[in-house]
């Protein structure tokens, strides 16, 4: 899991100061993560904890599901409470935001309606989400 | 030692609340995590839906990090809105007020998030370009997409929404 590193963080705030809050790159730090979320529409799911160290674009690319399913995806920085608005991606596509400030983010997603993925057992169960994150 | 003290504190007026009807979910308006900071921003925050979503999944120290988080958050975000207004009505930039600091901060103060922004609007301001504090106040991702405007009013414009309007 990665954190924040204030020191980064303040980096990209003094930037961000000195050109404004748009066109510039941040320092990208990327990866990969299968998880599993619930097939419940209501329940989110809170995933990992990345840092944005510098004014830019953050992203979020849907690459596979089972049972297939569209989520809703956003960051939230686990510090102030801002989020990113919550976007819609189906298998290989990506939700992006632009301009995005410097923090800590945890990654959330859910189902975007909810759908028995459990057969005759209890509850509706979970799929499994695979996505490629960009931060 | 003090954190885990503070934490216990937390949980144990945590209960004792909840023996008592009140939202489970929820800190009360006098957990340690809020001292140092402006009561009337703590009600706000813990009365907010937009809060209560932004702080749910996470559970304990996380949770009580996150409510304190938000409540500088709401308090800064104030802050430069009004320094904004000011700068707008005015013509001339006024220094930010001072920030009221936690006495249990969540995170070191020097680096956390809400510092960094705090040095952000007054590097904006004191840079005299009134641009970039309308940038910071704006932008999707920061604290003016969901902070209301005029405090306690949860479903009037934004800060955002606010400042585009005086633009």
């Amino acid at each position: 899991m990665n954190r924040v590193r204030g020191g980064a963080l303040a980096a990209g705030l003094l930037t961000l100061m000195m050109v404004g809050v748009t066109a510039f790159p941040a320092a990208a730090s990327s990866g990969s993560r299968t998880t599993d979320v619930s097939c419940d529409s209501t329940i989110i799911k809170d995933d990992i904890v990345v840092t944005h160290s510098a004014v830019g674009t953050m992203s979020i690319k849907q690459t596979a599901t089972s049972p297939f399913s569209i989520s809703f995806v956003t960051y939230r920085s686990t510090f102030s409470g801002n989020q990113l608005a919550w976007k819609s991606v189906s298998n290989g596509g990506t939700a992006s935001w632009t301009s995005v400030l410097p923090a800590s983010y945890q990654v959330r997603a859910h189902r975007d309606a909810t759908t028995d993925c459990n057969g005759i057992l209890f509850g509706e169960g979970n799929y499994s989400w695979s996505y490629n994150w960009s931060a | 030692m003090r954190r885990a003290r503070l934490i216990a504190l937390s949980i144990i007026l945590g209960g004792l609340l909840s023996a008592c009807g009140a939202d489970a979910s929820k800190p009360a308006n006098t957990d340690p995590i809020f001292a140092g900071l402006d009561p009337a921003v703590v009600q706000e925050v813990i009365a907010s839906p937009v809060a209560a979503d932004r702080v749910s999944g996470l559970q304990g120290d996380q949770a009580l990090t996150l409510w304190q988080g938000m409540v500088r958050n709401f308090t800064l975000c104030r802050s430069g809105y009004q320094g904004y207004k000011t700068w707008v009505k005015t013509g001339q930039p006024v220094p930010l007020v001072k920030q009221p600091a936690p006495t249990h901060p969540g995170h070191n103060l020097d680096t956390d998030e809400i510092t960094l922004t705090e040095k952000a609007y007054r590097q904006a301001i004191q840079g005299g370009d009134i641009s970039s504090l309308r940038g910071l106040l704006t932008n999707d991702s920061g604290c003016g997409s969901w902070v209301p405007a005029e405090a306690g009013n949860a479903n009037g414009p934004t800060i955002a929404q606010a400042v585009k309007k005086l633009s």
